[in-house]
């Protein structure tokens, strides 16, 4: 189910009742609920993939109650490794195996060896990714004692496959989000508004922006020959922005689901495409991701400790892994490599924290914009390796953007059609500068606006929904990872 | 929790209206390819809606897409002594079929009606057809019917910017988009075309599926013919043989349409020429339609 699906436009209100209604009475029939809408929304998509997460769900609460008696290290460790290759087993197979299978047989032809394998017609699980991710994270936090085991199945069962976050993040740590099952929720106006808030900044954030942009990077990667380097350019630009707005506009709706229902969430995006720096960039990307990385693969590594080959290598390492966590294709490799050559200049010069804060001007310096455009152009870069067919279409789309067109105009077929979206751009970029100090851009309506203003941007917002979106429920690219 | 619901409420009225007066506003400040979602002006049928208002006792009421307002020339029949009258409209799936027979089909009470089936618009969700007729004819229950049915931004921006224009506005004042200069109205609801010369493209090969939503709402159709007892012919006109022969399971397509009534598929019946006797891959030029029409009197209606 999608959210931004008429589907999803009658599922979430009929929960939501459900919920402050009928299962409001105790703390078990509000996550029992939760259990059950969560698996109607999951087996939306495909029924049999719920038994997938079903049995991810009971190996590590068994695992994890096995944790809580048993003393012996060596016992703890066997259970840990156990989790982790049931979760990366499942993951792997299903994400992974046919890219193995190709390369090795690629690589068996490299050295003159024929090697006959079919490879598999596997269907990879909508948002394996992100709740094998969580679950790990909980055996794991349980392993190094960080977190007491749960003895409630049903809580832990709605802490594995919570709905609003169930298929795209943010990825959520156990310490955070299963005590919050613990705890009976009750209804908070206040909260419920502002989930609805940026719920509705989410869906403007998808069906808006990034459709809309998505329509134009589309058109111009699937004929990227037939254009000169400023269209590529501009194709590049549109894809940044498409990623942006789905990615994180799923997160704003997941979050602000949540809200409705009582929970908070970790933040997932801080204005990414305001970064002074890459390192800036990456505290404010897919946060939920880049933590988890850090914590449970990073500062076991050594992190930033050490000597510098072995700084260098862990920065290698984490950005190479996440890349690869994206899928299963060179393209993603490449992309975290180069994010990771971007790093470790910043690293390797005691740079990497030097934007901490945001910007806290309204008006920027002239060295704070030109640091912005050079991070952005960097990213945008990187954008065209993850947006690319494969490598070689990512080659020679970067080789065409510098010919001796890229100061050019795109050509008028182009330019007819993406006044509106540019204009849409400005007005979304402009909300997001004034509202970045907040969680999300309109959160601070609350406080610069009265009721009646506010009440009529929402409406505007929603209008322009209406004006721009696609007609087609168009799904949200992570969903693939 | 009751306050929520209460501010939920009045916010849905204000958006309401704020959303009806962003659609006038939108309308009369932005060209058509600045706003996407809302198409206010569409088609010619307004016209043909006009005419039919007229009729009454027809001979024959043609029903079908462009391939039957292009395709069946009522000056030929009206020659031959024919009382008829094409009700043909921009893609017109079953959906729009079923709301023209209820707001039209008694007014005009025919002998016989000739329904053009073209298999590439049984599995048309419908949704250009559905705003030509939102725009070009007078709103009732059944375009607010389509607009659930289709759940389609498009149609539903399109019906209340119409509802609401025929509500606040005259109710005839159709801004409907001029014929190109080529195209000519007659008649009856014919369009002919000067004459031009169909250059050949190459299709990919397809197997059409077609869907049970659409083939429900066609039975539905025919059920009310049977119900009028009015009969009815199913034809299919003809269209390239680079288009047709790209179509896989046309004989399954027959077999279908051949167990709901008298069924004529005109693509096997007349030999027409790619190149002599079309414009474009799926319309006949006047040549052709002056062939294809020949053949359907002598075949269809002599018999």
């Amino acid at each position: 189910m999608l959210f931004n699906s008429l589907d999803f436009a009658w599922f979430l209100p009929l929960v939501f009742i459900l919920y402050w209604f009928f299962a409001n009475k105790n703390l078990k029939y509000q996550n029992f609920l939760i259990v059950v809408a969560s698996y109607v929304f999951y087996g939306w998509w495909d029924w049999r993939f719920l038994f997938l997460i079903a049995f991810s769900t009971i190996v590590d609460y068994l695992i994890g109650r096995k944790l809580s008696t048993e003393g012996r290290l060596n016992k703890r460790k066997v259970l840990l490794y156990l989790s982790i290759l049931v979760n990366l087993g499942l993951l792997g197979f299903f994400k992974y195996y046919n890219f193995f299978l190709d390369n090795f047989i690629t690589a068996f032809k490299f050295f003159g060896k024929s090697l006959s394998i079919n490879s598999l017609n596997i269907i990879l699980p909508v948002g394996i990714s992100f709740y094998t991710f969580q679950t790990l994270s909980y055996t794991i936090d349980v392993y190094k004692r960080k977190l007491t085991p749960t003895h409630n199945f049903i809580a832990f069962t709605a802490f594995v496959s919570f709905f609003p976050q169930l298929v795209a993040g943010p990825i959520e740590r156990a310490t955070n989000l299963l005590p919050q099952f613990y705890k009976k929720r009750e209804f908070v106006y206040e909260k419920a508004v502002e989930g609805l808030r940026q719920i509705l900044w989410g869906l403007f954030k998808k069906m808006v922006i990034a459709d809309n942009c998505a329509v134009y990077a589309n058109m111009i990667f699937n004929n990227s020959d037939d254009y000169s380097g400023s269209t590529l350019v501009l194709g590049a630009v549109f894809f940044s922005f498409q990623i942006y707005g789905d990615f994180s506009g799923y997160s704003d709706i997941a979050i602000g689901t949540s809200k409705l229902f009582g929970f908070r969430l970790i933040k997932n995006f801080s204005f990414p495409y305001f970064s002074r720096d890459i390192a800036e960039f990456w505290r404010r990307w897919h946060i939920s991701l880049s933590t988890w990385f850090r914590d449970y693969l990073y500062i076991p590594l050594g992190g930033s400790k050490g000597s510098i080959y072995n700084k260098i290598r862990n920065v290698f390492i984490i950005f190479l892994v996440s890349g690869f966590w994206h899928g299963a294709n060179w393209t993603f490799i490449f992309w975290g490599l180069l994010n990771a050559l971007y790093f470790i200049p910043l690293m390797l010069f005691n740079k990497n924290r030097n934007h901490v804060e945001s910007i806290s001007s309204n008006v920027p310096s002239i060295l704070e914009c030109i640091k912005i455009l050079i991070t952005y152009g960097l990213v945008v870069f990187a954008w065209v390796f993850f947006r690319a067919e494969n490598i070689q279409h990512a080659i020679s789309y970067c080789i065409a953007i510098f010919d001796y067109n890229l100061f050019s105009l795109p050509p008028y077929s182009i330019r007819k059609l993406i006044y509106p979206t540019l204009f849409l751009l400005v007005l979304f970029n402009a909300i997001e500068w004034f509202g970045r100090k907040k969680d999300f851009a309109i959160a601070q309506l609350e406080t610069v606006m009265g009721r009646p203003l506010r009440w009529v941007f929402y409406a505007m917002l929603i209008f322009l929904i209406g004006m721009y979106m696609q007609t087609e429920e168009t799904p949200f690219i992570y969903f693939q990872f | 929790m009751k306050k929520f619901f209460e501010d939920l409420l009045k916010l849905t009225v204000i958006v309401f209206l704020f959303y009806c007066i962003g659609l006038f506003v939108f309308n009369s400040l932005f060209s058509q390819r600045s706003r996407p979602n809302l198409i206010t002006k569409l088609g010619h049928n307004n016209v043909r809606l006009q005419e039919v208002k007229q009729c009454n006792d027809l001979d024959i009421l043609f029903f079908g897409s462009s391939h039957a307002y292009r395709g069946f020339d009522t000056r030929k029949f009206i020659e031959k002594g024919y009382r008829v009258f094409n009700l043909g409209s921009s893609a017109q799936t079953p959906l729009q079929t079923d709301v023209l027979m209820d707001r039209y089909l008694n007014s005009t009470n025919p002998k016989l009606v000739i329904i053009e089936v073209y298999p590439m618009l049984i599995i048309d969700e419908g949704v250009e057809s559905s705003i030509d007729l939102i725009n070009n004819d007078l709103n009732d229950f059944n375009s607010f019917e389509l607009v659930l049915k289709q759940k389609n931004i498009k149609v539903l921006n399109s019906f209340l910017y119409r509802s609401l224009h025929d509500l606040l506005f005259s109710k005839i004042d159709l801004d409907t988009l001029p014929l190109g200069k080529e195209y000519h109205y007659h008649e009856g609801g014919y369009i002919s075309r000067d004459l031009s010369y169909y250059k050949y493209e190459r299709f990919d090969n397809e197997t059409l599926n077609f869907p049970e939503d659409q083939l429900k709402v066609f039975d539905r159709v025919l059920e009310k013919l049977n119900q009028s007892e009015i009969n009815y012919i199913l034809v299919q006109a003809p269209i390239t043989n680079a288009k047709y022969n790209s179509i896989l399971n046309n004989a399954y397509f027959d077999s279908l349409m051949q167990t709901k009534g008298k069924y004529y598929n005109f693509n096997e019946l007349v030999k027409l020429d790619d190149s002599l006797h079309f414009y474009d891959y799926h319309h006949l030029n006047q040549n052709g339609v002056d062939v294809f029409n020949k053949k359907f009197i002598d075949l269809v209606l002599n018999e």
